[in-house]
């Protein structure tokens, strides 16, 4: 029996398939737009290929299939999405519009926002009202919604997002209008507020909902066809789909919640980053990842993934809770330029795939990142990509020679080296700000270096931040997709409270806490996961009274243990301390949210135990780098040649399929019983090395 | 290695970090505060300012902020010159001492390194209520600064890391919400309190004196940024006019004048013709002018342009003395982060505009609405709030029409305004309506943002309004033949249905119980002539709600049926209409 896990990104598809001994294999494959499901097939085939099977005898055999996917976002970014509208309380249909009067960009007039996805005309305020409580002012009026709609059936509308006011304290609006309109347009797809978020807030609960109800339908539609297909060639297993959560869920609830699985892919990146840290017994890794276009940072601390409460895409606000992912324009083809005032600049502009960075010699001009690790002879012309794609070294040197160079007055290679430097800098900024902005201290730190050139930058990054242990996963090239397969099911629900915290839980408390866990349960056993196999994570929203945003404190069991709630006081003026500077210990709380995530138990990757034989390293020649103001004679590996125990010593190169590895001096690497290349930085490296 | 490769990218390395720490700083501030001014609505501003008090680094935040860190930080620096030790914060919030108006509290910690003063952090807040006669601090019935608050020199608040209590007592003894006045105090100190962690990082990677070298090369840079933008404007003298409708207690509108005088790169904002000095609140002090003065300037020259003291100083501004826009001490300035500084900026915009290196848009609307407090009858605590969601809209810019609920020009893009399901949990009352109004958009080929009605009916008979605002009696202004966009009006109507006018500036009136509040707020002026405009969006705009048949047929030339666009009729109407 195997386990499939599958994502489907803008240009590449990555495959892993692990049998039940836990062995696995992969495939990467350029990802067909326009016909994902033969890019799945052809990914399957290739792996049946390499398991000596025939697709049709592979894929009885799979006992569980797990999708990411990208075609959500690619849909919003594109613009494409249901015809959809809006509802909302009668007087308040404009909020999607007004954006709370933020803009990204406010010294510069001309900057188009991001378009509002309905137009005026078809969002329709609806005659009801509940106050701040939740109390019901004015109900439903049946004939309004008869009229509402003819008139959505006449615009041919395909799906309806509906946000009512204080629908987060009560949703019984929201539902009844939901019930009475769909008896009425029962073709229609229906997405309500309070399915998604019980958070308090319209502008963003209504952005949240509206962006699910436009690319729910095409993602709908996109599911079930994938499912229909894989069933054709003999699939006999339902496909579980990856969530911005790193959790699963199935076909009937990700068809109803797109929003949900807008970032699956990164999410698998971020569940990859956790998968090696068990595998790496690691309890605190930063796992970076460089793509064309941005550099991500993710974190994971004490085990565990980072989960944000809200976050934004395409410049829409995302009520739902995700990993944290922070982005900044980093990546191989971020141009590099020199502002008016002659100071050199890196991204966030990006040259993109097409035409590229200039080496692509597809008529790029711009000198980026790629360019400058090119001319520093960080990467090998003719072994790009694996040797698929040959890199125009002149191009390169000629785009920074007139942009930058020539300008500055400094030789190529210098220009190139302060591209490189100034490209670092942005990524420990980015490192930095995810981790102190937190309260936690970046040096315990260790740094997993995945996507496309970032091993490059892997022990200067580490070197910058002050972390003195980098992994570059032998898993890289498909570490969203192996990450994807350890995601577990998994279930959130939370309930609004606003109360005083008190001394203990009173018995309204306790009956909301059983009321979740129930719900929970519940939501769990439709998706198949047996009682035995829940866990639970209890958390609670707090904040000071008079504070306008909380602060979520984790509780390490059940809530309704006395011991622990009393610490929930104790932890969040901790915590308030490290986040903004201050705490004030003499105040009372408020409780604001409960939350209970389950989880199915999740399978931890068992930590490998290490043989330390140091054995002999064969370099495989000899190549020049521009480093710290000259060229320099560095040893060159070939990681196919290395295996499990060898060690090497910088300054060196070590060149993967897809990527390089620059071993600064003062760094010591070795491979793992995984294939995994550790690296240690700093006088220690040789002594950790040999003791692991 | 070459020297001048560690430069450049040292540069550029500590330039990107200076900002990384201001970003901190921001969101320290914002996610910790209480007062929903600046939790919620997010006014504030922080920044990094170097040993002689120029602003190097700050937040993306509101506008009319940006500036005013360096003149507190420059103050204290001047008054305690020699007196200055590490774990020291000062507090500051005097108009006519290196503050803006007196809501805004500054906080400053100096950062000392081998007993030198390397770095300041400043916050910048407005605070729910300063004091004064009345809750919320914004009074339209001052006629001296002493009746809007209580004035905070520069003074010491913690000494070496030890708070003054007596400092703090006495500022907490003279406002209406001390606890949380104190919270936000806190919060701020906060922020600095990162901000300084921060820099001490910094400073252990590099040496004090490249930081030193590389803040001045940043205030260099962004000079020469300025100086060239400068150079794009052909010489010459331009000058442009905008009015205050009155200050509340005369109704002649009040004229702000300036007269921008180009010679290669040197710009001088001479504000020369301006009205002298009124009795009432809409005075600006020479922080908040000087301050309006350069963000307008920056907005026409470049948004590449970094703003910090180093473009500041490319930027000569002249007041005269006695003016509205640089008053005698005492005069109250409570209004004039909202009214003036708009106007200044205004003013620069019609003098700039065909000159400009950046597109400028036609008129913003000015804020105008009401302060409440009270009792809150649900908890019997007192409470004061802001029509924060009264906003108004933007004006209309080639290729782009104006955004809504984007105004006012001082607070572009910075202030974030609450919910309103946030503001009824906060505030006792009930919104009725918070949606755009039809036909308040200023007409243009690119149109005005329309404006916003808001309606409210508070809880009990315990509530009290204070007017202030502006822009009731002079509309924002159209550009290159674009149409001007709608007055702001505030309307109070009784249960029995009888409906009164309010003015822009009116102190304080208890609302009768059922009594509801209503906000029409100005819809921003519009671009171009609008016969130009494209009958398609014209059509689009009606079917929108955003404008009327009547209005489309009259301002625009374009007649809709109901199959649309009756293109023939169009034609001739606009051919009539340009005859």
């Amino acid at each position: 029996m195997y386990e499939i896990a599958v994502d489907i990104g803008g240009t590449f598809a990555d495959f892993i398939v692990r049998d039940k001994q836990g062995r696995a294999m992969t495939a990467k494959i350029p990802s067909k737009r326009e016909d994902p499901k033969e890019t799945i097939i052809s990914g399957l085939s290739d792996l049946a290929r390499k398991l000596d099977l025939q697709l049709k005898e592979f894929m009885p055999q799979i006992d569980k299939f797990v999708h990411g996917t990208t075609v959500g976002i690619n849909a919003l970014l594109q613009g494409q999405g249901a015809k959809t509208a809006l509802i909302t309380t009668a007087g308040f249909r404009d909020a999607i519009e007004l954006r709370r009067s933020q803009l990204s960009e406010q010294w510069n007039f001309s900057q188009p926002l991001p378009p509002v996805l309905v137009p005026r005309y078809l969002r329709i305020g609806l005659r009801e009202r509940m106050d701040y409580r939740g109390v019901p002012l004015i109900s439903i009026d049946q004939a309004q919604i008869a009229e509402i709609a003819e008139f959505l059936a006449q615009e041919e509308i395909e799906s309806v997002a509906v946000c009512l006011l204080f629908a987060c304290r009560n949703p019984a609006h929201e539902k009844e209008f939901k019930y009475l309109l769909q008896a009425l347009l029962p073709n229609v797809f229906i997405s309500l507020s309070s399915e998604l978020s019980s958070q308090v807030g319209e502008y963003e609960r209504t952005s949240t909902t509206v962006l699910n109800a436009r690319l729910s339908p095409l993602l709908s539609n996109y599911l079930l066809e994938i499912s229909n297909h894989l069933q054709d060639f003999g699939l006999k297993v339902p496909i579980s789909i990856a969530q911005n959560n790193g959790g699963l869920t199935d076909l009937f609830q990700a068809r109803k919640k797109a929003v949900s699985t807008l970032f699956s892919g990164p999410a698998g990146g971020v569940k990859g980053g956790w998968a090696l840290a068990h595998e790496l017994s690691l309890s605190e890794l930063v796992v970076t990842d460089m793509g064309g276009t941005s550099f991500d940072v993710s974190l994971i601390r004490r085990g565990k993934m980072e989960v944000t409460p809200q976050s934004e895409v395409a410049g829409y606000p995302l009520q739902l809770p995700m990993l944290d992912i922070h982005t900044v324009g980093a990546g191989g083809g971020s141009v590099a330029w020199l502002d008016h005032g002659g100071m050199l600049r890196v991204g966030p502009h990006s040259a993109g795939a097409n035409p590229g960075p200039a080496c692509y010699g597809l008529g790029g001009a711009e000198p980026t990142i790629t360019d400058a690790a090119l001319v520093m002879g960080l990467i090998d012309a003719h072994d790009f990509l694996g040797g698929r794609m040959i890199l125009d070294v002149e191009q390169a040197f000629k785009a920074i020679e007139t942009k930058i160079a020539h300008p500055l007055g400094l030789s190529v290679p210098e220009a190139a080296y302060a591209i490189y430097k100034v490209a670092l800098s942005l990524m420990i900024d980015a490192v930095y700000l995810m981790t102190v902005k937190k309260g936690y201290d970046p040096r315990l730190f260790s740094l997993a270096a995945v996507g496309g050139a970032l091993p490059l930058f892997a022990t200067a990054l580490a070197a910058g931040i002050g972390i003195n242990k980098v992994v570059v996963p032998e898993m890289a090239p498909v570490f969203c997709a192996q990450g994807l397969h350890y995601a577990p099911f998994q279930v959130e629900v939370s309930s609004t409270i606003f109360e005083p915290l008190g001394e203990s839980v009173n018995s309204n408390l306790q009956q909301t806490l059983r009321k979740l866990k129930d719900q929970a349960d519940q939501e769990m056993s439709r998706l198949g996961i047996t009682k035995d196999q829940h866990s639970y994570v209890w958390s609670a929203d707090l904040k000071y009274p008079d504070q306008h945003h909380e602060i979520s404190i984790e509780l390490p069991c059940d809530v309704s243990d006395f011991p622990v709630w009393q610490q929930l006081g104790q932890e969040f003026h901790a915590q308030h301390q490290r986040l903004y500077g201050y705490c004030q210990t003499e105040k009372s709380l408020t409780l604001v949210n409960l939350k209970l995530l389950v989880k199915e138990k999740e399978k931890i990757p068992s930590a490998q135990t290490e043989h330390y034989t140091i054995l002999e390293t064969p370099d495989d020649g000899m190549c020049s780098l521009y480093l710290n103001g000259k060229f320099q004679t560095l040893k060159s590996y070939r990681r196919k040649n290395l295996k499990p125990g060898m060690c090497l010593k910088g300054p060196a190169v070590i060149k993967k399929e897809y990527t390089t590895v620059l071993l600064e001096y003062n760094c010591q690497a070795y491979i793992d019983q995984l294939g995994n290349l550790l690296i240690y930085l700093g006088r220690d490296a040789l002594n950790e090395c040999q003791s692991g | 290695m070459n020297a001048k490769v560690d430069e450049v990218i040292e540069r550029s390395v500590i330039a990107n970090r200076l900002d990384t720490i201001t970003k901190e700083m921001g969101w320290a501030l914002e996610r910790s505060s209480r007062s929903p001014i600046f939790a919620e609505a997010c006014d504030f501003a922080c920044g990094i300012c170097n040993g002689k008090g120029e602003l190097v680094s700050q937040i993306n935040g509101i506008p009319i902020l940006a500036a005013a860190g360096t003149f507190s930080v420059q103050e204290v620096i001047k008054k305690y010159h020699g007196q200055i030790h590490e774990g020291d914060v000062f507090i500051i919030n005097d108009p006519y001492q290196g503050g803006n108006h007196l809501p805004d509290i500054g906080i400053i910690s100096p950062l000392i390194e081998n007993g030198e003063i390397l770095f300041y952090c400043v916050s910048r807040a407005h605070h729910g209520d300063i004091g004064g006669s009345v809750a919320g601090s914004y009074n339209p019935k001052a006629t001296e600064i002493f009746q809007e608050g209580l004035r905070i020199p520069p003074i010491k608040l913690i000494s070496r890391g030890q708070i003054i209590p007596e400092v703090q007592e006495l500022i907490l003894r003279n406002v209406r919400n001390p606890q949380m006045l104190q919270s936000d105090l806190w919060s701020q100190i906060g922020a600095n309190n990162i901000g300084i962690a921060r820099l001490r990082e910094l400073l252990n990677h590099y040496s004090a004196d490249r930081i030193k070298e590389t803040v001045e090369y940043l205030l260099n840079h962004a000079e020469e940024l300025t100086l060239q933008a400068i150079k794009r404007i052909p010489d010459g003298e331009y000058s442009g006019e905008e009015w205050v409708d009155d200050d509340g207690f005369q109704a002649d509108p009040i004229k702000i004048k300036v007269t921008v005088k180009v010679v290669e790169e040197k710009m001088t904002l001479d504000f020369s013709g301006t009205d002298s000095q009124v009795l009432g609140f809409v005075n600006s002090a020479s922080v908040t002018s000087t301050s309006a003065a350069w963000i307008g300037a920056l907005w026409a020259l470049g948004s590449h342009i970094p703003r910090n003291s180093g473009a500041f100083r490319a930027i000569h501004v002249f007041l005269p003395r006695g003016s509205l826009l640089n008053p005698a001490d005492p005069a109250p300035v409570t209004l004039s982060t909202l009214t003036p500084a708009s106007e200044i900026i205004s003013a620069i915009f019609q003098a700039l505009e065909p000159v400009a290196c950046e597109q400028l848009p036609a008129g913003f609307g000015r804020y105008c609405g009401p302060s409440f407090y009270g009792i809150d009858p649900r908890n019997h605590e007192f409470y004061v709030g802001f029509a924060f969601c009264a906003l108004g809209s933007g004006g209309g810019i080639e290729g782009r029409d104006g955004n809504p609920y984007m105004a006012p020009l001082s607070n572009y893009g910075g202030v974030r305004a609450p919910n309103i399901e946030v503001n009824e949990i906060q505030y006792p009352h009930l919104t009725l309506c918070h949606e755009l109004e039809m036909d308040s958009a200023g007409s243009g080929m690119w149109r005005g943002g329309p404006g916003i009605r808001y309606s409210l009916k508070f809880y009990g008979d315990n509530t009290n309004i204070v007017m202030f605002g502006d822009g009731m009696k002079i509309p924002p202004f159209g550009s290159s033949t674009g149409k001007p966009g709608s007055l702001n009006q505030v309307e109070l109507t009784s249960i029995e249905e009888q409906t009164i006018y309010l003015r822009s500036k009116e102190g304080a009136r208890s609302l009768p119980n059922g009594e509801v509040l209503t906000i029409i707020s100005s819809g921003g002026g519009g671009w171009g002539d609008p016969y130009q405009r494209d009958p398609e969006l014209v059509r689009q705009d009606v079917r929108d709600g955003i404008i009327s048949l009547l209005k489309a047929r009259q301002d625009y030339g374009v007649v809709l049926t109901d199959k649309g666009i009756d293109q023939e009729q169009t034609e001739k109407l606009r051919c009539m209409g340009r005859e």
